[in-house]
This record gives C-alpha cells, structure tokens and sequence, in this order.
C-alpha cells in the first residue's frame, strides 16, 4: 500500500481489477453473498446471511450442516424453487435471481435435477420405474416428442439410465412394489433424465440404513463419473465427508468450514492413502469463521489478535485487555 | 438384474411412454366414477329442468283453455248486420251455402302457425242472431215463459253427430231467384237428443215462430242427433247448439227459461231470410289446444291480438267481408294464464339459481378436493418440468374424458326421463355442468401451482393472513352483492310482466349467503382466537385440542360455507312458500266454509238434522245459526246470522279470525240487540241504533257493539250477527249448522243434513284450491329444487370433511400411540367439527330468515296457493316458517358430528400403521 498513486498507478490498478476474473468465473455454481429471509407472522427470519460458494463442473460435493443451518434454503434456491433476497446466485450461466417463469421451467427443465429425502416423493406412485423415468423428458414437451423415433428414443434413455443405476430390474414395477433403496436409485435416474449439468439431492439417505445408503452414494458416484455431472448433496450427516471428495459445512447461514478429500501416494512408502484436511473458508470480504471447538479452547472472544508471518497467520486469544482494564 | 427376454426396444418404447389419461384413469378409477357420477346426476337434474318447466308449462295452459271451455276459447267471426243492407245483390246468395264455405277455406289458413287452429272442430254456417221466442205449449216452461231458440244451418252436422231417430233435415226447394222465399212458412230441423229431452221435442213436433207479418213460422222437428263430441268447440263454441242452457229474465222476479238451437240444412241458411232472427253468416274457428306450447305464449297472444285488431283482422276482411265482428275471449284466457305463470315463475327461479349455486359451488369443491389430494403429486410434477400449460392440459384431459360423456349421460336420461321440450336449454344446462365439472380441478391446479415451490407454511383459520389481492376480490364481490341486495330491498320485489322472474330477485337467497359466507369466514376465527388461550387452562385435554384443531382447520372454507348456506336459504325459503300455500289454503277454505264443514239451506222440514249431525262420526261440536241473506238494515240489504253466543263465540275463537268475546254479545232483552258488524256497517251507523227488518217481517233495533272483517257464517260481506234469542223465532229451525271436527265424515255429514240440505267440507275446498298444473307443477319442481339443494350442501358438507379425512387419520394415529382413547378421539373429533357446523347452521337460519324478510313484500303466494277466481282469503304473505328455517340447520349439525363420529369409530377399528409411517408427512 503506497501513498501518493499516480494517476498512471490509479489506471493500472482499475485496469487490473476489471481484467482480473470475476468472482466465480470458472464454477458452475456460484452463490456471492446470498441473503435469503423468511417473513413469518412479523418475524424475520434470515436463512441465509451472505453465503458464499463456489461448485466447479463435475465436482462431486456434499453440504452438511445442523437442522435450521440453512442448508435447505440454499438447495431450494439452487433448485429453482426458490429466490433468493439479496446477493447473487448463478447456476450454468443463469442467474437464479433474474429469471422469468419461462426461464425458471427452463432452468429445471434443461439444468436441474433432483432428489428428495423422502423416498416415496420423488416417484408418481402410479408410474412404473421406466415411466417415472421418462416422464420428464416428456414433460418437457421438445420438438418431435410425440413423433414414435422420439419416444422410442426416450425409452432407451430411460433403460440407459435404469441399468448405469443398477435397477432395470425394477424397469415394470411401479414404487410400492420396490425398497427404499431402489427407489431412491430409481429418482436418481429420473433427475438425470433431463440430462441435467447439475444433480441436487436433499437428504437422499435420510430414509434409508447406512448399508443402503452407501449404495446411494455409490449411484451418485456413477453419475457423476459416467455422465459427468455435477452432484450436490445436501445432508445433516457429517459421515457423508468419507463418500466425497469435498464437503462444505454451513453454519447460521454461512459456508464455515470445508473438508478436502485427496489421494496422495505416501512418498516414503509408496502407499496410497485418503487424506482428508478440513479447511476455514475465507470470503471475498476476507471473513473468516474460526471452528467454535478452536474459539472456546483458547477463550477467545470479542476479538483476536492476527500476525502475519511469512507462510502463515497467527491467531491469538486478546491479550491487550490486561493493559485497558 | 434380470434381462427381460422379450424383444426390448419395441415393446419398451410403448410401455415406458406414459398413456396419461389412460394411466390415470385406470390408477384411480374411483374418483373418476365418482366424478362421473356426480357429473350425471348434476347434468340429468340441470338437463331436466327446461323439459319440466316445458310440461308443466304446457299442462297449465291446456288446462287453463279447457277450463275455459270453446265458448271463450274459440275466435267467432260474423257478419254483421251492415253486411246485408249495404249489399244490392240478392239477399239469398249473400247466405248461400257458397258464401259460407268460400271464406271458411280462406280463414282456416290464414292464422298460420302462430294460431294453429282445429279444422275438424272449426265450424261455419247461417244463423239468427236474435233468439226468437216459440210460445208453443207443449215446449218444457219452467216459470211459464216460453223458451227460446236460434235457427242454426251449420255445416257438418251429419259428420260431428249420430242420428237417432228420424232422418236429418232438408233445405226448403229452391222457388227460383228473386222468389221471396220470405214467404217459406215451413222448415226442417233437426235438434239434439239433449235439446230434444230437455223442451219435450220428439221427431215431428212443430215449432212455431210468431213472424210480425203473417203466419208463425212452422219449424217441423225431423230428427234427433246425439253429437259426438258434445264438449268439442264444434258443438259448444256457440252456447246453445248442443244443449239448451237455462236463462233468467231479468226484472222484479227472476223466471226461468230454456234457450236451444234447431239445426237446419247446411244449404238452407237462405231459407233464415223468412225469419225474424236477422240471419248472418258465421265462422268458428277453434284452436288447436295439442299443438299449443306454454313456451309460443308471446307468439300466441299478438296473433289474437292481431286477430281481433290487427293485420290479420284486415286480412279476414278483406276476404270476407267489411262488415264483421271478430271476438274471442282467448286473449283474457291467455293473460290471465300469464298472470299466473309470472307469479310462479320468479319462485321457481329463486329454487332454480339456488340449486344451481349449489351444484356448481359442489363440481368446484370436488375440482379442488382433487387438486388438494394431488398437491404433492402436482408439484412433483410442475418441479420436474412441466409447464403451468401442459399440466393444466393433462388434467383437463382427464376431467374431459369422464365429464363429457357423464354429462351427456345425464342430458339423455333427463330427455328420456322428463321429457322433449326445450332441447337447446337443457343442452346447455347440461354442457355447462360438463365445462364447471371439467375446469374445475384444472383451474384449481393452476393456481395453486402457477409458482412451483414448497409449500410449508402453515395454512390455516387462525394464522392465516389471506393475501391482500383476495382481500380486494372478496372485498368487491362482497360490495357487488351487497349493493344487489340494496337495490332490491329499496327497488322493491314486484317484478311486472317478467314471466321467467326477475333475476336480481331469483339470485336474492345467493347473495346474501355470499355475504354472509364472506362475512362469517372472516369473523369466525376471532372467537375461536378468543377461546383458545383461555381453553389452555382447562383442565381436560379434548377440549382445548378440539378448540386448538377446530382454529387450524383448513384455510379456504368460503366454498362449502357458501354451499350449505346458499342451500339452507334454498331450502327454508322453499320450506316457508310451502308451508305459506298450505296456509293460505287453508285459510281460504275456511274463509268459504267458516268451520271445519258447513250445513246449509237447511228447510223448515229438516228438522232434527243438528241432532243427527251431532251423531255423525268425526263431529266434535255443531254450531247452528240462522242465516239470512238478505235482511234490511236501515235500508241497506245485508246479510244477517243469528247465533247462541257463548257456543258461536268460541267457534270464532278457535278459526283465530273474527273471535270476540261471547259477553258482548248476548241479548238481555233491552230494545237494542247488540250487533256484530262488518267495518263497512260500523262506519255507518257508528254507535247508533239502527232498525233491522228481516225478510219474515221480524224487525228489532240493532247497535254495533263489535267490529270484525270476517265472521265464520257469513263470511266477509256487509253483516250483521245477532243474538239468536232476540230473533221472533229464535234459532229453531236453524237455516245453518258449522260444524267442527277432525275431520268430520263427510258421507256421514250428507246422509246426516238429508237430500235438501247443501255440505261444504274444508277438505274439499281445500283440494279444489289446486287447479293448474301450473300451481303443482310449480310445487314440485320447487320440491325437487330443495330436496336436490339439501343433497348438494350435504355432499359439499362430506366433501368438506373428506378432504381433512387423511389428516383426522393420521392425527387419531398418533394421538393414540400417546395413549388417547377410543371415546376421547370420538370426543375430539366431534367437538372439532363443531364450531364449523354449528357456524353453518347459524349462518344458514340467519341467511335465510334476512332471505325470506328481502323478499316477502314482493311474494304474493295468493296466486300460488289458490287460482284466480278462489274466493279471496287476503294476501297471503310469505313469513319464516320456524320449522323450515330450523330442521335444514339441525340437520346440518346432526350430519357433520354424525361423520366425525362415523370417521372416529372407523379410523379405531382400522390399523394405523400407514398413518403412523415415517416421511408421510400429513
């Protein structure tokens, strides 16, 4: 920071900032600064409380975070269920906050899929598999839909789908007549059936036993390396940070925490090994949310000190209070 | 996983492509039937309407033509007298049989189909216009005044009758032209047998005719005819020409005598010029009552009226004649028919709007009770991407599928049912029903999923802060209905002329339950908000969770609300004109009979018939009285009953019109004899003393001592009712007997009185008040209306419940598992649905009661209680019958905690299991 800039110094730097990416400029999930409240009987209530997060095409994340962290919110928002009050959300290039009830049909028609917690939601109970399966695409009525090629190709999809997901079997059977798992398999097939650039699920394990609910990740799995979707899955469940590679926390309606999930080769032994690190976020405005286990430990409260060093910054419980007082 | 061996792609594409009406059709085929069910019977109801209208329609007005008979119905055209003086022809051609057949031709056809007339019926011919008097001796002479006759030479005589004797008439040879056949001094004639029996003619008698020149005129009797239709226009259009009719000279003293016709040749209408009668051609056309239509009413009246003075007059004379009369009573028939019909009309429309609100206040509930059950579907529909458009279409597919044809089930078994009248009216009631029926789940689902979200607000009574649109819509609506009640209310009911009803006032009983339904959904919540708190400190737990539940019931019941109170208004508006005609009835046979039955003319020769009387079964008290009817007093004529009044007394009191007291009355024999009089006698004498002179020479000073419109022995004339100990001879033998009782034997009561004496019983009064089909008609279709209205509001009542069902379910489930018994869950549920039907009860008697106030000024139940010509009762005035405003509200009280109750015994007898299943989440 130099005093006295140049008008040459100035024109630099305003040309740097607008060469510099903007924020977001490589994810296909973008949410800057998302506020979302909620007016119910004269309370406010804020949902989301400046949220930021950044999704890159074909990842395979999960956000986790307690009942009422505003996790659903965000999903609903993602989804297009949803507006948002403030801030900027951006899915593929579309901006969720600007868009027309065309767009928005649109947007779910072409860009979204998804899958709810419970699992007798997401089927029409009157449909077999294969029928829910294809029901999208022919809700979403393109040109030639009713022409026999167009239908046929509709079911070939539609057993595409079924089998990558390992339940064609359950192809004629209609919900009732299959388990929780296949089920909720089965809505995966029918959210990926309008080929969607991103997977949203919420709570898609919230039904089902740990067993089967790793099947439910591994089918999220083959999505995403198959067809290279981006999957989103929105769970209370801290244990779904072992079935993916990035896991996003939220806390009061902010990103907190993040865990990374990376193979690395042990160079001393040559061994392959998960290592998992979790890491703080940083916003744009440079925020940071220290975990509250590391706050309480160190009594750290009102305010920190901060060293900068040359790797690292430091953060020390406040010490200048003894002087003040 | 298993490979399907069968050839995979083929096959699949069909069985993966969803088939959606058939899919949803065959997944829940009992709500389509029940939606088609509902779908016909609302379209055979609606669809049955225009056809029963029709018939009854037309049935009132037949009977009304019949009942006025040929002689008022038919249209008589002749020439008149003009026509001959101002003619230098030969008077002869002018009466030929030529003249008379020529124009016959011409007028039958010249009404067209605005008149259809009845050509076999229709009659043409010569005849006198003047009776001519036939002094012989040996024609029947009732008071010794000769009998009269026309000359007739109608045509068709030997068709429309049988000849029973003798041979029929011939027409006098022709002597030539320009011969005087004025000198003809006999002719031939054939009368009646019915003619012939009642003036003493045989074959052969001689009816002689004084001429004031001359020899009389010998008539020579040929034959007799017996008519074939004796009560056809052919034969009574003219008064006389099938029977003799009983005529009263005027003056001092009334004599009797017969008036007939002889039938001459039909050529023999010359042959009249020898006559005194003043012959004149004739034309009788009779229409054709078949082909008349109560819907051609407007058609029918302006071709009379064209007949009589119009267009179609100057055609007629044109082509017979310039100098003609044309007359006919058909137009006061038909006016006073419409008269009728547009006093009916408006009350029949009243029950027509409010069942119809009702049913379609039903389809719309049963289109949202669909779209609330399929919610959860929907909206996974519209988040998977299906356009508001596409959504709509797939659900009105479905709903087209079952309602069309349910629809036109219905329209087909009301036309097979009902009847043929009207078709273009039913097929559009009936495809109306289909289009409400139809877009009713569509629109609902569009609005309720135009914005695809979660819906997880909570929606009910207590919290809900409806949205300010609907505020400003139900607001307007609120306004519009409010201002249409107003106008009435200041505008006045009367709707002149309007056969079919004024709306406005039809819609009435709709709009204020629209108001009170807008009003009442609003305020309803603010007690229970009230109560709620306080109830948390109660000590059992059913209650304050009833009150808690019965706050959280479902947001929208503005609907069903409207349902039953337009229905209860329907119902205890038609309850209140019903019970009003009965009492108008009533009334009105006890204004013409003043007991329970009358006596009267009885002789001096009867006597001991008050004691046979008394004896008879079914009698419980015999008043007598002596009547006369036409006593002096001071020298007005009026008519004057003496009666022992202790026992004439408390049969006043007990007819509650004309009681007074028995004490008033009584004659201790002073000069004055206190009086009961008519208004019109008090206004006259005042309190003065008056002289009375009886027919029989009694005579006795009178005062009016009491006033009362009407007394029971003489009804509501000028009168006079006296103490019967003040008459020279007392009550014995007394002219009258009023009897009372329950009901008296009227078998009984006529042997009892004897041959002379005359028996009036309330009851057949009563059931001769009803005369139109019109007026039962009127009834029953108004019957039908309430009783369809009452299932409708009971349907909406269900469907109301129905759609809350699931939840009850799930909410008794889990309840119990937390150790609520059987009889607790009975108690909540009843005590649940109680404030809703308990509003709805209250709300319908309020609704209707302010109805029926709207609207009594403006309803003249007279007219549909008793026809026209009825003796007059007084108004009778529409008032809320208690019984009608109270048992539809009962019932609806007694209805929805008799399926709340149905509901707790039956979700306790099943599992609850499926209830209880986790992610449900109800």
């Amino acid at each position: 920071m130099t005093s006295d800039p140049t008008l040459a110094d100035l024109t630099e730097r305003v040309a740097a900032r607008r060469d510099r990416p903007a924020y977001g400029h490589d994810a296909l999930i973008t949410c800057d600064r998302l506020v979302r409240v909620f007016t119910a009987d004269g309370v406010e209530v804020q949902a989301l409380q400046g949220l930021d997060l950044l999704v890159r095409e074909g990842e395979l994340m999960a956000l986790v975070g307690a009942s009422g962290s505003g996790k659903s919110t965000l999903m609903n928002i993602l989804a297009g269920l949803d507006t948002p009050t403030a801030g900027a959300a951006r899915v593929a290039g579309r901006d969720l906050l600007t868009m027309s009830a065309r767009d928005r049909l649109a947007y779910r028609r072409e860009v979204v899929g998804f899958v709810w917690q419970q699992t007798s939601r997401n089927l029409l109970p009157y449909l077999t598999s294969a029928q829910n399966v294809a029901l999208p695409m022919q809700l979403s009525g393109r040109p030639g839909g009713r022409s026999r090629s167009a239908r046929r190709a509709r079911a070939e999809r539609a057993l595409e789908l079924l089998e990558m997901l390992e339940v064609a079997d359950c192809r004629d059977r209609r919900p009732d007549e299959m388990s929780g798992g296949q089920q909720q398999r089965v809505a995966i097939a029918v959210a990926l059936a309008g080929d969607p650039a991103v997977l949203l699920a919420d709570e898609p394990t919230g039904e089902l036993d740990s067993h089967t609910g790793e099947q439910i990740f591994a089918a999220f799995r083959t999505a995403n390396e198959r067809l290279g979707t981006t999957v989103v899955i929105v769970t209370h469940d801290q244990a779904v940070a072992n079935e993916v590679s990035r896991t996003v926390a939220i806390r009061d309606g902010r990103t907190s925490t993040e865990v990374l999930r990376r193979s690395e080769v042990d160079a001393a032994t040559g061994d392959e090994k998960v290592v998992a690190r979790e890491y703080a976020m940083l916003d744009r405005a440079g925020r940071l949310q220290l975990p509250a286990e590391y706050t309480t430990a160190l009594g750290m409260r009102d305010r920190v000190a901060l060293e900068l060093e040359p790797d690292h910054i430091a953060v020390r419980p406040d010490d200048s209070g003894r002087e003040d007082r | 996983m298993t490979e399907r061996p069968s050839g995979r792609p083929r096959t699949a594409a069909s069985r993966v492509t969803v088939p959606w009406v058939r899919t949803r059709l065959r997944t829940a085929p009992g709500a389509a039937a029940a939606l088609a069910l509902l779908v016909a019977v609302t379209a055979f109801l609606a669809a049955a309407l225009p056809p029963a209208l029709d018939r009854y329609d037309e049935e009132g007005m037949r009977r009304a033509l019949e009942a006025a008979g040929p002689t008022r119905t038919s249209v008589q055209i002749q020439v008149s007298d003009a026509d001959m003086y101002l003619s230098d022809g030969p008077w002869e051609d002018l009466l030929s049989q030529e003249a008379v057949a020529g124009p016959f031709a011409k007028l039958l056809a010249l009404p067209g189909r605005a008149l259809p007339l009845d050509e076999d019926q229709s009659s043409a011919g010569v005849r006198t216009t003047r009776a001519m008097k036939a002094p012989d001796a040996y024609l029947s002479q009732p008071d010794g005044v000769a009998p009269v006759f026309h000359l007739v030479a109608q045509g068709g005589v030997a068709e429309h009758s049988r000849l029973t004797q003798g041979r029929l008439p011939k027409a006098p040879e022709d002597p030539g032209p320009g011969a005087g056949s004025l000198e003809a001094d006999s002719l031939e004639a054939a009368v009646t047998t019915e003619t012939a029996k009642k003036l003493n003619i045989r074959v052969g008698s001689v009816v002689h005719f004084p001429r004031a020149e001359g020899d009389p005129l010998a008539v020579r009797v040929t034959g007799l005819v017996a008519p074939r239709e004796p009560d056809g226009a052919y034969w009574s259009a003219l008064p006389e020409l099938g029977r003799p009719h009983r005529m009263v000279t005027q003056g001092p003293v009334p004599s009797q005598y017969w008036a007939g016709a002889l039938l001459l040749a039909p050529d023999a209408g010359p042959a009249l010029l020898a006559t005194p009668g003043a012959p004149a051609r004739y034309w009788t056309l009779a229409p054709d009552l078949s082909a008349l239509h109560g819907r051609d009413l407007e058609a029918l009246t302006s071709a009379v009226a064209s007949l009589e003075g119009g267009p179609l007059l100057e055609r007629i004379t044109t082509t017979v004649s310039p100098n003609l009369d044309v007359s006919t009573d058909l137009d006061d028939v038909l006016g006073g028919y419409k008269g009728l019909w547009s006093a009916i009309g408006p009350l029949v429309a009243v029950a027509a709007f409010g069942t119809g609100t009702v049913a379609a206040v039903v389809l719309c509930m049963a289109g949202g009770l669909a779209a609330a059950r399929r919610r959860a579907e929907l909206t996974l529909l519209r988040a998977r991407g299906a356009s508001l458009r596409g959504l709509a279409g797939r659900l009105l597919a479905e709903t087209v599928v079952v309602a069309v044809p349910a629809a036109a089930l219905g329209l087909l078994a009301a036309r097979l049912a009902v009847g043929t009248g009207r078709p273009a009216q039913s097929a559009v009631a009936a495809g109306a029903v289909a289009l409400v029926a139809a877009l009713a789940l569509p629109l609902r689902a569009v609005a309720a999923h135009r914005a695809v979200g979660v819906h997880t607000g909570r929606e009910d009574v207590v919290r809900a802060r409806p949205s300010k649109r609907r505020l400003v819509a139900e607001v307007t609506l609120l306004a519009v209905a409010a201002g249409a009640v107003l106008t009435l209310r200041t505008r006045g009911t009367s709707a002149d002329g309007d056969p079919t009803g004024d709306e406005l006032v039809s819609l009435a009983p709709v709009l204020v339950a629209v108001i009170a339904a807008l009003v009442l959904v609003r305020l309803y919540p603010l007690p229970l908000r009230g109560l709620a708190r306080p109830a948390r400190r109660m000590r059992g737990v059913v209650g304050p969770l009833s009150l808690a539940r019965a706050g959280r019931a479902g947001g929208s019941t503005v609907l069903p609300l409207l349902a039953l109170l337009t229905a209860l208004t329907t119902a205890a508006f038609g309850g209140s004109v019903l019970t009003g005609v009965t009492d108008a009835r009533e009334r009105a046979a006890v204004f013409a009979v003043g007991a329970d039955a009358r006596v009267f003319d009885l002789t001096e020769a009867a006597k001991g018939v008050e004691e046979r009387v008394r004896r008879a079964p079914g009698v419980d008290d015999v008043t007598p009285v002596k009547v006369s009817y036409s006593a002096l007093a001071g020298n007005q004529r009026v008519s004057l009953a003496g009666v022992e009044p202790d026992a004439y007394a408390a049969l006043s009191s007990r007819l509650d019109d004309g009681a007074f007291d028995a004490d008033t009355l009584k004659a201790d024999g002073e000069d004055t004899v206190p009086a009961l009089g008519s208004p019109a006698l008090a206004e006259r004498f005042g309190d003065d003393p008056f002289p009375v002179i009886l027919e029989d020479g009694d005579s006795f000073t009178a005062r009016v001592v009491a006033v009362r419109t009407w007394t029971p022995a003489l009804g509501a004339d000028d009168f006079l009712v006296v103490d019967g100990s003040a008459l020279r001879a007392g009550l014995e033998p007394p002219t009258g007997l009023l009897v009372i009782g329950d009901p008296p034997d009227a078998a009984a009561l006529r042997k009892a009185a004897g041959d002379d004496a005359q028996v009036q019983l309330r009851s057949d009064v009563v059931a001769a008040t009803v005369e139109s089909p019109l007026q039962t008609g009127a009834e029953r279709v108004y019957a039908a209306a309430v009783a369809a209205g009452a299932a409708y509001a009971a349907l909406a009542l269900l469907l109301t419940l129905l759609r809350a069902a699931p939840e009850r379910a799930a909410l008794l489930a889990r309840l119990r598992t937390m150790g609520l018994t059987r009889a607790q869950g009975r108690r909540l549920l009843i005590l649940e649905s109680l404030p809703q039907a308990v509003l709805a009860a209250v709300g319908g008697a309020l609704t209707a009661w302010a109805a029926i106030r709207l609207l009594a000024p403006g309803i003249d139940l007279t007219t549909v209680a008793v026809s026209t010509g009825a003796p007059a009762a007084g108004r009778a005035l529409l008032r809320a019958d208690q019984l009608s405003l109270l048992v539809p509200a009962l019932a609806v009280v007694a209805l929805t905690v008799g399926v709340a109750a149905a509901q707790a015994w039956w979700s306790g007898r099943r599992g609850a299991v499926r209830e209880l299943r986790a992610g449900d989440a109800r």
